[in-house]
């Protein structure tokens, strides 16, 4: 196994393992007009919560956002290749002990084989 | 007229009023581009980017001294510019350009508020006769910052109360 696979897998057996840093959240691909209903399904992730910041799309308003690390797999996560960043949302307690809401996932923020790093707000 | 509506200060019934003739375009106003929600915001934001989504936000009022008139009590006139964010975040596969989304958002922003058709009371600059006028600003667009796109239609709207007590329109 290459160092190149090991980082690929450890994506999935370190960071997506729920006994160690992830929790399950649900993945809900967007539906694109004219293309078949893609299913939802549950995946492991790391959430880093209620980060707040400055929006300056929005006159300056500050507001909560989330960055989610996922294993960047179809399977276990969510592959880079299907992600859609006009539409694709994450349902998850927006803080610990809260009932999970669907957050849409406004930006890519990091990428490599092994996972993605995205925002939700 | 709602029993809840005299204990709301002019500003906030103004605002209600605008939030009304906007939610129109939530409920099949326009074929083009149906906005999906319209929102108020919480002060922690309280909603999630969507696309055709439409943000309604306010700044603080400003006095308005030529507004103002003498009388017991006098009157003080204020401005009020209101912010109505559009924001597009089409999918990655639509082909759609996006200004033509931009545009089409922003021309129904104000094709609803002026529809004589959705509001009844009154003409549509005064608000449901809360405001003397109201006057659609330069549109400005939303700096993007690689998540949503979007054009806000400032409307400036002014009115003129009690100067002590802001829950009493003056003609």
């Amino acid at each position: 196994m290459t160092l190149h696979d090991m980082i690929a897998a450890d994506a999935v057996t370190v960071f997506g393992n729920t006994d160690d840093f992830a929790e399950v959240v649900t993945y809900h691909p967007h539906r694109h007009y004219g293309e078949a209903a893609r299913s939802s399904r549950s995946i492991n992730a790391v959430v880093f919560r209620e980060q707040i910041q400055v929006l300056t799309q929005d006159g300056d308003t500050v507001a909560p956002v989330w960055q989610i690390h996922v294993a960047n797999s179809a399977v276990d996560g969510i592959s880079s290749e299907e992600l859609d960043l006009g539409g694709d949302s994450l349902e998850f307690p927006p803080r610990d002990g809260k009932t999970a809401e669907t957050r849409t996932i406004t930006q890519l923020v990091g990428q490599d084989h092994g996972m993605l790093i995205v925002e939700c707000r | 007229m709602p029993l809840v509506e005299p204990v709301r200060p002019v500003s906030e019934r103004i605002a209600s009023v605008l939030f009304g003739r906007l939610q129109f375009l939530a409920a099949q106003y326009s074929l083009y581009a149906p906005v999906c929600e319209v929102i108020r915001p919480t002060r922690m934001g309280g909603y999630t980017p969507k696309h055709l989504q439409i943000v309604l936000t306010q700044e603080a009022p400003e006095i308005d001294e030529e507004l103002g008139c003498p009388g017991n009590p006098p009157a003080t006139g204020y401005r009020l510019l209101f912010n109505i964010r559009c924001h597009a975040m089409p999918s990655e596969k639509d082909i759609t350009v996006i200004d033509e989304i931009l545009n089409t958002m922003a021309a129904d922003v104000v094709l609803v508020v002026c529809d004589e058709d959705v509001h009844d009371q009154g003409q549509w600059h005064t608000m449901n006769d809360l405001a003397i006028n109201a006057e659609f600003q330069s549109l400005e667009s939303i700096e993007p910052d690689g998540s949503y796109v979007g054009v806000n239609v400032p409307l400036l709207v002014t009115y003129r109360t009690d100067e002590n007590n802001p829950y009493n329109v003056r003609a």
